[in-house]
């Protein structure tokens, strides 16, 4: 741990440790710093004793099977699917919307990088260097509006 | 090869150089990387996700909130995945993300709340201040009338009847009908000079 970042959460005000940092101290992995810093500040501590107490919780649920709870996840995970599905269906047709406009090869250049995540907020960048900011801004427009 | 697309005559425009690497290029196809995201999502709301209700539960104390919570920070986590970010400890992001959003949503019904109860408070101002006024007006006409003026006048503007004012203050029309006609000239002459008229 940092010197700066340990002295940091003692003196000035505001700062706080990572989540990280409080979740190792609810599962009892105590650190000396966490705990001084806990004892001052009222924040920290209610968001460890809140991980604390969800962790005890859903060891419960994973036992007992809380039908309650069960429910609420169900629930909760039926409506993520369909956002992530809408999600992908949007990168699709994002897709097909730069190859629509400049032809598979082009559109995978500067639609994707590497690892095929879309780079759509560089693309208009790069668009700028070719066309100038107003035609970018008014061709990275006319892209999104094929997509939505 | 790797290639640095560096904008041409844009160096006012301060935005980062683009770097595409040939041959390494659409190596993954973009709809498995969200299906990756998707198995990982998957994966650490099995493991996590009832805890992290749990949290939110304790955090807001309303279902509806707690589920809402819980499906944004998911969510943000897959979208975050999908666009190529590097998250060493998926849980403690996402209950930072989800903490911040329900602070956020407290926040917000707290501004809601504090300007519907300054409407509110308005309203009951106005309402104190015509009954204020209302009671002044009365004391007001109690000094300038007579108590058979004030009660005729009073009377009639209930919505009775000069008939039914009559029958109930045991008086007859014609001086039920001259009381009110006395009182009437008596506000007239007193609001006349200030430019008000009473009918």
């Amino acid at each position: 741990m940092n010197r700066l970042v340990v002295l940091a959460w003692h003196y000035i005000p505001g700062i706080h440790p990572r989540m990280d940092y409080l979740i190792a101290h609810s599962e009892g992995q105590a650190s000396r710093d966490v705990e001084r810093h806990l004892s001052s500040c009222q924040r920290c501590s209610n968001i460890a004793r809140l991980i604390c107490t969800a962790v005890e919780s859903a060891h419960q649920t994973h036992l007992y099977g809380k039908d309650r709870t069960i429910k609420l996840l169900r629930e909760t995970y039926e409506v993520l699917q369909l956002r992530m599905k809408t999600h992908q269906d949007q990168r699709s047709k994002l897709r097909t919307a730069l190859e629509l406009y400049f032809g598979k090869k082009i559109a995978q250049h500067i639609g994707y990088d590497k690892n095929g995540c879309l780079l759509l907020s560089h693309t208009q960048s790069f668009f700028v260097a070719f066309l100038g900011k107003k035609a970018a801004a008014v061709l990275a427009q006319e892209v999104i509006s094929a997509v939505t | 090869m790797t290639k640095f697309f560096s904008h041409v005559g844009t160096e006012n425009l301060c935005y980062s150089p683009i770097q595409i690497t040939d041959g390494e290029m659409m190596s993954v196809p973009p709809d498995e990387i969200c299906q990756k995201a998707q198995t990982m999502v998957t994966s650490l709301y099995e493991e996590r996700g009832a805890e992290l209700l749990h949290f939110a539960l304790g955090f807001v104390h309303d279902e509806d909130l707690a589920k809402e919570g819980l499906q944004e920070a998911f969510m943000r986590y897959f979208v975050a995945l999908c666009e190529g970010q590097e998250i060493a400890s998926p849980r403690a992001w996402v209950y930072r993300v989800l903490h911040n959003y329900l602070l956020d949503r407290i926040k917000a019904a707290h501004v809601n709340l504090c300007a519907e109860s300054a409407k509110r408070y308005s309203r009951q101002d106005q309402q104190i201040e015509q009954a204020c006024f209302q009671r002044e007006v009365i004391q007001l006409l109690r000094t300038m009338l007579t108590v058979g003026e004030y009660k005729c006048l009073s009377l009639r503007a209930e919505g009775l009847q000069y008939r039914e004012i009559a029958t109930k203050l045991n008086l007859t029309t014609g001086t039920v009908g001259a009381l009110i006609s006395r009182a009437l000239g008596k506000l007239r002459r007193s609001l006349a000079p200030i430019g008000g008229e009473a009918r």
